[in-house]
């Protein structure tokens, strides 16, 4: 019995660290979850998005604020109406769950797009940082070069203007 | 009964420190409070600190772009008050890993605030800062934020500089 103490002792002593606060993982359901949502954006499926995000989701999208999921969709759309296509160059993330009892997770992705109107073929290196609260991500920050998306989205502004009407 | 605790010890090593598990998270240790140092000195325009942790062939990822070497990553960072002025951060969060393959990695997020110098605009831009150490010093910095004031601040250089 004895050898069963000295065995536990030894295990938590060498799993701990007196400085920790959490753990890092990147294969458990809410990373797989994600990775999932990001692969079916490309493809232009939103099915997913009511399983991971909050009716009420606060958004921040390079400092410009919105809330709720209607919003969100709108947004994922608007890329799709930019750009023909959209593919996942690569991508990283990970999920933090700290003893605080608080979850989050970091994404970085880069897209690769390629313009509707100009046909021009760049790429979008976004980080996304993911709020979860009962399995559902409540906040969302985005953050990425808004320079290019800006000239891209002006462009497809100036293409709706010069639609003969009745199209 | 021995071999049979020795295989209970190396099953137990086994299930208790492989899971989906890839590092823990550290708060107050010594990676954290030099990046915490590092950005407090950044905001009085001061660079000992980074320079003393910064590994000869450090790489930085500046919002896409990649500056290879010390002496390029400081210039970088110092043309920052060039274009602006009264930078701070605040929603300040840091915190390391310590991952599976035993290196350490330091985040740092916050709202960068700051003047241009050429606007005058005030800017507010959510940033991502990640530090990754190698033999005690900084090794690569991925810096994840959004261009758009030095875009702005370019432009109105750009249209003083034509009047001159």
């Amino acid at each position: 019995m004895n050898r069963l103490y000295f065995l536990f002792l030894f295990l938590l002593i060498s799993c701990s660290n007196p400085n920790q606060v959490g753990v890092v993982k990147n294969s458990d359901d809410l990373s797989l979850k994600l990775v999932t949502f990001i692969n079916e954006y490309v493809d232009k499926n939103y099915k997913t998005l009511d399983s991971i995000f909050s009716d009420s989701v606060h958004l921040n999208l390079n400092n410009r604020v919105y809330k709720g999921i209607l919003k969100l969709e709108d947004g994922l759309e608007l890329y799709h109406k930019i750009y023909s296509e959209i593919l996942i160059d690569s991508q990283f993330l990970c999920t933090f769950y700290l003893d605080d009892g608080s979850i989050k997770t970091f994404q970085k992705v880069n897209f690769i797009t390629k313009n509707k109107i100009t046909r021009n073929v760049g790429s979008i290196r976004a980080f996304f940082e993911y709020k979860w609260s009962d399995s559902n991500v409540v906040e969302l920050s985005v953050v990425f070069d808004s320079e290019t998306i800006n000239k891209e989205v002006k462009l497809y502004k100036n293409s709706l203007k010069n639609l003969p009407i009745g199209n | 009964m021995r071999i049979f605790f020795i295989f209970l010890a190396f099953l137990f090593f086994l299930t208790s420190c492989t899971s989906d598990v890839i590092g823990v998270v550290l708060k107050n240790d010594i990676y954290s409070s030099r990046v915490n140092q590092i950005m407090n000195d950044h905001q009085e325009v001061k660079f000992h600190t980074l320079k003393k942790y910064l590994d000869e062939d450090v790489s930085i990822e500046y919002s896409g772009k990649l500056y290879n070497g010390k002496q390029n990553l400081i210039e970088v960072w110092e043309s920052e008050f060039y274009y602006f002025s009264n930078v701070f951060f605040d929603k300040k969060e840091v915190l390391t890993t310590f991952n599976k393959d035993r290196s350490y990695t330091t985040i740092f997020k916050a709202n960068w605030n700051a003047k241009g110098n050429f606007t005058s605009k005030t800017y507010t831009v959510y940033s991502f800062y990640e530090f990754k150490w190698k033999y005690d010093r900084i090794n690569e910095i991925h810096v994840h934020w959004n261009n758009e004031p030095y875009y702005k601040e370019w432009d109105k250089l750009i249209k003083i500089k034509e009047y001159e």
